[in-house]
């Protein structure tokens, strides 16, 4: 056979193009199927689907234009003509669709489906869709949240009396030592069927729960709902050291399986919730139209996988001004940080290293005109988060200035349709000293991370980590805030539980730990504005092997 | 309402990072000097057809440092990382190791250091060994065999052929590739218009897909659940590589030839190569297969590749003698370099 070289030396045959615009057959695009309650993605590891939990699919074509939900029981395999069938191998278990629309359906995986790596097909009006790979556990619980993508405050029910069990909100904390009503889905499969009114009892997978880092002693009930198929009820009483705030974090393990995190208003008083270490916070759950400036430094050690250790360090100039919505429901994880002393965890679509941000709950950036930035230099524009002044080669990105070289930056605001003209100040970053940071090489998942530094005093540290998963598109973050005056302090193996575990190929997964240091507070303030805060930031980060 | 922040009070927001918040970052991806590191200095091999092999670093074309390479033409290119065992122990992990496979038209397979060109290993294998693949850890090479009809599997611990596993006769296998676990090989049958699924430990084929049309040239999408499998009738297989079935069949791209995808897999890169035209490579949004954009190349752009932190596409141009870099971030071809005769297959590290 004579060598042929590559098949495009050969005529080319007549070129179909085929317009992929219109869609009748049901799609299923990638990463498009999640736990109904945490959305969390796929590829890390709470992104599986639990047996006996309930799941949302989003694709095209999926089901009738008009929207169809169950009604009763027994649940059917069919729902307006849309079923949906799990397959592995040689077997397959049919899901029960509860919602079904053209753009998502809900469902319920059956508590027998095969564990491990299935592919999902949906079938409308006879069409099939294409197959979509699914990861399948016995456990992958997942929180509701009021926001309804699985962070933010998570739906919670204040026990007062059988008949009186309001929402918790910003308006309505829950006190230490009053019992709550959790709801979720994921915790296990059951024994009994899927498709009817679920058996009430206590599963039996090991559920623990943190409120504010505080584990639960007093674990009342973790089970299914009596109502609702594949919907689950955690009851606990709040311990009585949790710390007060507008978000306080809630974490749930089940069966070894980490949930999201959701927030909690908790205040000794009840009532609507303070939180005195973050007011901005408390001006944001408020509903209060607030602003945030910051003069931030950003410095990474990259010493992993790399031919010869790198040091990066970029500058960031930003001001956010927002009217939250949603109250009291309202969210924005730039200002709903944890209380001292606790952790959040946070998931994301893309790569939290290379400017993917984190979900914000809607609400209405104000307008304050023209935003500069002054400080090596300058002015420079500023929109939202603005990279000022980089040093480390990056390719793709011009070598800038550092910006913050003179001692101080200002950040000014010319005045818009919603917020004035206002001006601040703040000295250039500094940051701690992190005395450890060079024995972080690889982080065991499975224990806790302490962290040590020194030079934080009374003002606000963080510490944190990020890994993310190039393959599966996918990023999990870590970030708890040190009590004052603390010089450790030791993160949780569960806040590390989410973070899928660094390939082979490093790259494809970088990991990343930092330490952050507020400094240099100044008030903001602005007609317009009613609450308001100018941060200078610094961040150290090192990159880290996650195992 | 005054606000009555305190000194002590505490901030929101920008205490993760800006760079997680960013919003006005817009090339590269703001900060991530990880991948970025690794983009810094594109070290790319380049296997000509007609006219053995060229190192070139960054358009600087050099010889061919070996008179053995220099003898032969090239086949097939690939870089490939051997990953030494990362020490859990709390001391650091050792970086990977780079190397270059590349299948030679005297039946051979050569493993050669990139740092210096020299020949590691050479190992004989079928007739007409054509295109590499390898798994993300680096473990073994797959390699068609398209005149034998057969894929060599050689362990790259020690250079050694492991196992060969017979096609069927005739099959002209060209195109492959390797699942995520290592565990399966794809191959192109171009004389066969199927896909071969051979399970790697068994040393057989398990599976055949039909993909009428000439298949060649075929990629995984890098979270391991998709095939790609482009063909010379204009349609391009996307097959589910769980079932190993075929999910979706796309015909929006003119005489598709290769595909290569973003680190994340949102992207697919196709060379598209209509007979007497300027080629060109054709971004895809992986999500619902529509067309992101076109990026004019040279003509009969053939593979393509993209740097490890998927800021940079390297296609080469077949008939022009060339090959073109991509900018990924911003879509466009910033360098076009010169190569030897006739450039087939490229592979990059840095």
């Amino acid at each position: 056979m004579t060598v042929s070289g590559p098949s495009l030396l050969r005529p080319s045959l007549l070129v179909l193009v085929f317009t992929c615009g219109a869609f009748a057959q049901p799609f299923l695009p990638p990463n498009s199927i999640l736990n109904a309650a945490s959305y969390m993605q796929p590829g890390l590891p709470g992104g599986a689907l639990a047996q006996g939990s309930m799941f949302s699919i989003f694709g095209r074509s999926l089901g009738p234009a008009v929207p169809a939900q169950a009604t009763a029981f027994p649940l059917g395999a069919t729902l307006q003509g849309v079923s949906i069938r799990v397959t592995q191998g040689a077997r397959s278990v049919d899901v029960y669709p509860i919602y079904v629309s053209a753009t998502q359906i809900n469902a319920i995986l059956p508590s027998n489906a095969p564990l491990g790596l299935a592919s999902l097909q949906v079938t409308f009006s006879g069409a099939r869709s294409n197959l979509a790979p699914v990861r399948i556990a016995p456990n992958s619980p997942g929180l509701f949240t009021a926001t309804g993508y699985g962070a933010g405050p998570g739906i919670f029910q204040n026990y007062v009396s059988a008949a009186d069990q309001p929402i918790n909100s910003s308006l309505n904390s829950v006190k230490p030592g009053q019992v709550v009503t959790l709801w979720g889905t994921g915790l296990g499969p059951i024994t009994s069927a899927d498709n009817v009114a679920p058996p009430v009892g206590t599963l039996n997978t090991g559920v623990q729960v943190f409120v504010g880092n505080k584990a639960v002693t007093n674990l009342l009930y973790a089970g299914r709902a009596p109502c609702c198929a594949a919907v689950d009820q955690i009851v606990f009483e709040i311990p009585a050291d949790t710390p007060e705030g507008c978000f306080v974090p809630v974490q749930l393990r089940s069966g070894g399986a980490v949930s999201n995190s959701v927030t909690m208003a908790v205040r000794r008083e009840g009532g609507a919730c303070v939180d005195s270490a973050n007011p901005l916070a408390t001006a944001f759950a408020a509903g209060k139209k607030t602003g945030l400036a910051a003069a931030t430094r950003f410095r990474m050690r990259a010493d992993t996988s790399v031919p010869t250790n790198r040091d990066f360090t970029g500058d960031f100039a930003s001001v956010f001004l927002t009217q939250p919505a949603g109250m009291p429901f309202s969210y924005d994880p730039l200002v709903a940080l944890p209380p001292p002393g606790s952790c959040s965890t946070y998931t994301a679509t893309g790569d939290l290293l290379s400017g993917s941000g984190l979900l914000r709950a809607p609400g209405r950036a104000l307008n304050a005109g023209a935003v500069t930035a002054t400080g090596g230099r300058g002015p420079v524009a500023v929109n939202g988060s603005t990279l000022v002044g980089v040093n480390g080669e990056l390719p793709g990105i011009a070598n800038q200035p550092l910006f913050y070289t003179t001692g101080n930056a200002t950040l000014r605001a010319a005045g818009g349709a919603d917020v004035g003209a206002f001006e601040v100040t703040l000295a250039s970053p500094a940051g701690v000293s992190w005395s450890n940071r060079d024995t972080f090489a690889t982080v065991d998942r499975s224990r806790p991370v302490e962290f040590r530094f020194s030079g934080g005093g009374s003002r606000p540290v963080f510490v944190g980590g990020i890994g993310v998963d190039l393959p599966t598109n996918s990023s999990a973050m870590f970030l708890c805030r040190v009590p004052a005056q603390a010089e450790s302090f030791s993160v949780p193996a569960v806040m590390l539980g989410n973070i899928q575990p660094t390939r082979s190929r490093v790259l494809r997964s970088p990991g990343v730990l930092f330490i952050t240091l507020l400094s240099d507070q100044k008030d903001l303030s602005a007609t317009g504005l009613d609450a308001g805060s100018g941060f200078a930031v610094d961040i150290q980060s090192k990159t880290v092997i996650f195992r | 309402m005054k606000n009555q922040l305190t000194r002590r009070s505490l901030l929101a927001g920008v205490a993760v990072g800006a760079a997680t918040y960013s919003t006005s970052c817009t090339t590269l991806r703001c900060i991530n000097p990880i991948l970025a590191s690794n983009d810094l200095l594109q070290r790319m091999f380049v296997g000509l057809h007609l006219d053995a092999f060229a190192l070139m670093i960054f358009g600087t074309v050099l010889a061919s440092p070996n008179p053995y390479l220099s003898a032969n033409r090239a086949l097939g290119v690939l870089a490939f990382f051997l990953f030494p065992e990362l020490l859990f122990d709390g001391a650091a992990a050792t970086t990977d190791t780079a190397r270059i496979a590349m299948t030679l038209d005297d039946n051979t397979l050569v493993i050669i250091n990139p740092e210096n060109g020299a020949v590691l290993s050479k190992v004989t294998l079928g007739q007409q060994p054509s295109l590499i693949a390898a798994p993300p850890n680096g473990q073994f090479l797959a390699i068609t065999n398209a005149a034998s009809h057969s894929v060599s599997i050689v362990t790259t611990a020690d250079s050694r052929l492991s196992k060969t596993i017979q096609l069927e006769s005739g099959s002209a296998p060209y195109g492959v590739a390797v699942s995520e676990d290592g565990k399966k090989v794809y191959v192109a049958n171009e004389a066969r218009n199927s896909i071969s699924v051979i399970d790697v430990a068994a040393g057989q084929v398990v599976a055949t897909i039909s993909t009428p049309g000439t298949p060649s040239k075929i990629a995984i999408s890098p979270d391991g659940s998709l095939l790609w499998a482009p063909t010379a009738s204009g349609a391009i297989y996307v097959i589910d590589t769980l079932s190993d079935t075929v999910s979706t069949v796309l015909r929006n791209v003119p005489n598709p030839v290769a595909v290569a995808f973003n680190p994340t897999g949102t992207r697919a890169y196709v060379t598209s190569a209509p007979a007497a035209t300027p080629g060109s490579v054709v971004v895809l949004n992986t999500g619902d297969y529509s067309i992101l954009t076109r990026i004019a190349v040279g003509t009969n752009p053939y593979s393509i590749v993209l740097s490890s932190g998927g800021t940079f596409a390297y296609v080469s141009n077949f008939d022009s003698n060339s090959v073109s870099v991509i900018d990924a971030v911003n879509d466009q071809v910033v360098r076009t370099i010169a190569t030897g005769k006739a450039p087939i297959e490229v592979a990059i590290f840095s």
